[in-house]
């Protein structure tokens, strides 16, 4: 009889998670590891809150219902085993609808999700050996960027929910900027060995050094030849379709690639709000405060 | 690189499953089988029930959160498998508790109510195999009447004040819709349904028990049978009573069938006759009338 339970090469391959708060750059750290040839690199699966989480919720609520002993129960382990089943289920499939010659290079297979900041515990019980690529970001360039994605994307509802920059502001830094940018750090500090953290700031200032670290963390090749294709082909001019860093589109993704613009482009009131919440991750992460800037 | 395997040896054999209304035997059925050396059988696991639909719910939950267009999505063999994986998870350790028997051949599981559910655990295990027991549905409610005074009277009489008013309930949402499910199943999977009645078993329980394991593959001579027969008889399960030694506080209650026309009143077996009696006559149940009753 076969195998009932085949299972597959990707099954084997490394897990890397990309994480960070939105709009701190991490479809443009997808974008890197896509380009190169010894990672599969795909975004928002949101592994952990739509698919691990719910999945234990199910079976502890079946595990309540059952009356007999441990031998008609799910263990934490089976939960984890069933959980990682289904998620090498999907990611086979990456690595499936690769090309014969691309898909025997793989070494590393990488989502994208930045929610999944929140979950790294989650994911690590899954993957035991997963790594966590961190990326952080001035919060308050991320407020810029996230009002005009928002304001882009859904404009009525998202004007009728923040009826100013300032009210978004303070949502923006308490249930997002803090909270990711603090749990992940968290993790990491628990986990040197899987986590690498980067900035925006610096992955713009020198990507290839940037480039090299990550790819160095991932055990892929971090050679010269590869971090060039990398860079050029991940560019804010190839990835914004030939703009200069610097010149804004506020309706595209890849609206501007500086950093520092929120000292332009955020009112003082939202700047306030935001120093207020965020003031001590802001500092602990060496991003000056308005106030000593000259804002 | 060794790709390790995700397979257990358990997960090869063959599955079966015992269904049936609720009081119809399900549970002696169960015990018949798990008595055979070269047969696993357990209890109420809510496969089809409870787990698959959970499962299920998972999977569109997940994909329906996945952006339109996107590959990231499960298909319908993805999530049979999960639920195959799901099921073989917890079966894998009976296998594992059984391992005094010599060897298991067959795993086989029991939820009354998963009569319904039978398309369901069809997907996940194509070749499974039913057996489907039924009994006289009057015979049922009074089985039931006393089962759920056994366990919770207070709750029970206060949803169910006459007899009158369970039998109603019984036999419109339990009696009838089960043995229609379970038998348009067996329609359609000829090879894999055996189909039983209860009196027929209790008339003849080796004769029976011989069919069953034949039917589920595994040794039907002799010794094996006669065993499980012994062990699985109403004496044995009931702790010592004769068949017709009522214990009312037992599960193993009386054993016997045709209770009913003592213990139905007139208004009880009306209604079930009204709602359930052409079923009644296609399984070879004679109505009240025809009997002196």
């Amino acid at each position: 009889m076969s195998e009932p339970f085949p299972a597959h090469p990707a099954d084997d391959l490394a897990r890397a998670f990309v994480v960070g708060c939105k709009k701190s750059g991490t479809t443009w750290m997808q974008a890197l590891l896509e380009v190169h040839p010894q990672v599969c690199s795909r975004g928002e699966a949101g592994f952990a809150p739509l698919l691990a989480t719910p999945m234990f919720e199910q079976l502890n609520a079946y595990n309540k219902q059952q009356r007999a002993g441990e031998i008609n129960t799910y263990s934490g382990a089976d939960a984890l085993t069933l959980a990682r089943f289904a998620i090498n289920t999907l990611q086979r499939k990456w690595i499936d609808m690769l090309p014969e010659p691309e898909r025997a290079q793989v070494r590393v297979i990488a989502d994208k999700s930045p929610e999944h900041a929140l979950s790294l515990d989650v994911l690590n019980a899954i993957y035991p050996k997963m790594k966590a690529i961190h990326i952080i970001r001035d919060g308050r360039d991320c407020l810029v960027s996230g009002w005009h994605y928002n304001i882009r994307g859904n404009a009525k509802a998202f004007r009728s929910q923040f009826v100013s920059m300032e009210s978004y502001a303070s949502y923006f830094a308490q249930q997002q900027w803090v909270p990711s940018v603090t749990r992940a750090r968290q993790w990491g500090a628990g986990h040197p060995d899987q986590y690498l953290e980067l900035r925006y700031e610096a992955l713009l200032a020198s990507p290839d050094e940037q480039a090299r670290r990550i790819f160095d963390f991932l055990g892929v090749d971090a050679t010269g030849p590869v971090i060039e294709r990398v860079i050029e082909r991940t560019s804010f001019r190839s990835l914004s379709g030939g703009r200069d860093q610097g010149e804004t589109n506020n309706q595209s993704h890849f609206r501007k690639g500086v950093s520092g613009s929120w000292r332009e482009e955020l009112d003082p009131a939202s700047v306030r709000v935001f120093e207020q919440i965020a003031g001590d991750t802001l500092d602990a992460l060496g991003y000056p405060r308005a106030s000593a800037v000259g804002v | 690189m060794t790709v390790p395997t995700l397979s257990h040896p358990a997960d090869t054999l063959p599955r079966a499953f015992i269904v049936g209304c609720q009081k119809s035997g399900t549970s002696w059925m169960q015990a018949l089988l798990n008595a055979h050396p070269e047969v696993c059988a357990r209890g109420e696991a809510c496969f089809g029930t409870s787990l698959l639909p959970r499962l299920a719910g998972l999977t569109e939950a997940y994909n329906k959160a996945q952006r339109a267009g996107t590959t990231n999505a499960f298909d319908a063999d993805d999530s049979a498998q999960i639920m195959r994986l799901a099921i073989c998870t917890l079966q894998r350790k009976w296998f594992e508790a059984a391992k005094s028997k010599s060897p298991v051949r067959i795993i086989a599981e029991k939820t009354p109510e998963e009569a319904l559910t039978l398309d369901t655990l069809g997907r996940v295990f194509p070749a499974m195999r039913v057996i489907h027991i039924i009994r006289d549905g009057r015979d049922g409610v009074v089985s039931g009447w006393h089962h759920n005074l056994r366990e919770d009277a207070a709750a029970f009489k206060s949803r169910f004040p006459t007899l009158a008013s369970y039998t109603r309930y019984f036999v419109e949402h339990h009696w009838l819709p089960y043995i229609t499910a379970a038998r348009r199943w067996g329609i359609e999977h000829p090879e894999q349904y055996l189909e039983l009645q209860y009196e027929d078993v209790l008339d003849h329980p080796t004769e029976h028990a011989r069919t069953i394991f034949g039917f589920l593959g595994v040794d039907a001579s002799d010794e094996p049978v006669g065993q499980a027969v012994e062990r699985a008889s109403f004496r044995s399960m009931s702790g010592g009573r004769a068949q017709g030694e009522t214990d009312n506080a037992s599960h193993m209650r009386k054993g016997t069938s045709g209770g009913w026309r003592e213990d139905l009143d007139q208004a009880s077996i009306e209604i079930f006759e009204q709602i359930g009696g052409s079923m009644l006559d296609t399984l070879g149940y004679p109505r009240a009338a025809a009997m002196s009753t």
